[in-house]
């Protein structure tokens, strides 16, 4: 018999629920094997559409921009020689045919050359977001995989930052600036020393087992919940901006935690960790991006984001209930 | 003027690649033709909209605007090739292995294949969720309904997508015994 509440899943993976009404749900979750199912594929559909992307040409953007515009696109400077004067059996007309298409077939061929090997330089935030997906071990064939514990409440984003909004002019700025902080890669996912520093998390022979990784993750919930909270509560007075340089340091050494954390959570197969990381990850960058004393907006914009995400309260289950299945 | 065009160009890079990619999945895959429709979209924000939308109100006005060139290309039942352009996606220098390019493409068409069977507006309200990330609220607003049937939509599309890709996975598993 079909459980009564598996419309509601698609609304809270969407954020679209309550605080109130995610605890309710993953509080059913937990029983109800269908509902697990459930979700586990809708995420896994939503990673499958999230994965695609346009091949588009930057040249020919720029090029459809400044038609838009009213524009003269400037053109490539011309690459062709001049024919030698010596050259003079070209000028009857079997011979100029034959220069003419030699000479067609050697510009389309260089036109086809520089395509080929025009780099191309997407947005910064998407190439490297693709990039971290594509490190990451694909699922079975099926594409859709059933969960292999109870689940919790969930409710994800694909793991991409929301797309830009238009800057516009002082007083009217609607999204937080471009990130300036871009985390490196980290070449092995035990390398951190932000992990590495947790000692007394490892097994005796020195190899972080599933369980330390669960631990550290419901730590990483818990900080990056205390520390959503105190942005959250951040005010700013009538005469100046908020003050936030101790959530943008915590913000900055909680990106990297989470970037290990779900590269974890993405080998192990655990979809749901890795569904929250990456709902998190955007907001911790984007904290971190933020100067010490931003523009209100932009506080309020991130503010807005978490409250869609339902962040706080799914940090807050999820630390709870990972703790839970550790004891 | 110039800070006009100034903010325009930034809306057009922050907006253009997600609309492109939105029109591509609503119409099955057909990248030129998504690009040209994305193309008219912002120049019909730029001669007739462009300072009387607000901001924040762009976005929503854009992807409203490509929709109904998409539903217009439907009725129509046309479709533009660019020769040059599949040239050009042939061509293209790939990042990745060629195996995992074709498990790529293959998952890719596979996707797009299977949102063409979706009603127009369940496919639209899925990929506006999904891919663009705007809320219920949003959702209506560029589609003109209700959140409560946004919601509906969206499940909807979900669980048909569920259900066409278990049978298209048991088929494949039956025919790989």
């Amino acid at each position: 018999m079909r459980c009564d509440r598996v419309e509601e899943i698609s609304a809270l993976i969407d954020g679209e629920l309550s605080p109130e009404q995610v605890r309710n749900l993953s509080a059913h979750i937990i029983n109800c094997q269908e509902c697990q199912n459930l979700r586990a594929d809708f995420l896994n559909l939503r990673n499958e559409i999230t994965g695609f992307n346009p091949a588009l040409d930057p040249s020919r953007s720029g090029q459809r921009l400044a038609q838009i515009l009213g524009r003269e696109y400037p053109k490539p400077a011309s690459t062709r020689l001049p024919i030698p004067a010596v050259w003079g059996w070209a000028g009857s007309t079997w011979g100029f045919a034959t220069v003419a298409l030699i000479v067609v077939a050697s510009v389309v061929g260089l036109l086809v050359y520089r395509v080929v090997h025009r780099p191309i330089t997407p947005l910064v935030q998407d190439n490297y977001i693709a990039n971290e997906k594509n490190k990451s071990p694909r699922n079975a064939n099926t594409g859709i995989a059933k969960p292999d514990q109870p689940d919790d409440s969930n409710s994800r984003e694909t793991g991409k930052p929301g797309p830009k909004k238009p800057k516009t002019r002082p007083g009217r700025r609607v999204e937080p600036p471009k990130p300036r902080f871009a985390p490196p890669e980290l070449a092995s996912p035990y390398g951190s020393q932000v992990i590495a520093t947790n000692n007394d998390q490892r097994s005796e022979d020195n190899r972080i087992t599933p369980a330390d990784t669960q631990t550290l993750t419901a730590k990483h919930f818990e900080q990056s919940e205390v520390l959503l909270r105190s942005f959250r509560n951040v005010r700013s007075t009538d005469t100046a901006r908020p003050e936030i340089a101790y959530e943008r340091q915590r913000a900055q050494k909680l990106v990297y935690q989470n970037i290990l954390l779900r590269r974890e959570a993405d080998a192990s197969g655990d979809v749901q960790v890795t569904s929250l990381l990456d709902s998190l990850e955007p907001i911790l960058l984007d904290i971190a991006n933020l100067p010490d004393r931003p523009h209100e907006d932009d506080v309020r914009l991130i503010k807005e984001r978490m409250q869609r995400k339902n962040l706080v309260a799914l940090l807050q289950v999820n630390s709870v209930a990972i703790a839970l299945a550790n004891d | 003027m110039a800070n006009e065009d100034e903010e325009f160009t930034m809306l057009f890079r922050d907006f253009y690649p997600s609309l492109c990619r939105f029109l591509e999945c609503l119409l099955g895959g057909r990248a030129a033709l998504a690009q040209d429709l994305a193309q008219e979209s912002f120049l019909q924000l730029h001669r007739t909209a462009w300072g009387t939308v607000p901001p924040q109100e762009a976005r929503f006005w854009l992807y409203r605007v490509a929709r109904n060139f998409a539903l217009n290309e439907f009725r129509k039942g046309q479709t533009r090739h660019r020769l040059f352009d599949r040239v050009v996606e042939v061509m293209r220098p790939r990042t990745r292995t060629p195996e995992e390019q074709y498990e790529l493409q293959e998952r890719q068409e596979l996707v797009l294949e299977m949102l063409q069977t979706l009603p127009e507006q369940q496919r639209a309200a899925l990929l506006l969720r999904e891919q663009e990330q705007l809320s219920y609220r949003e959702i209506g607003q560029v589609l003109n309904i209700s959140e409560s049937k946004v919601k509906v939509d969206i499940f909807r599309a979900r669980s048909t997508l569920r259900d066409r890709w278990t049978k298209r996975a048991r088929a494949y598993e039956a025919s790989a015994r």
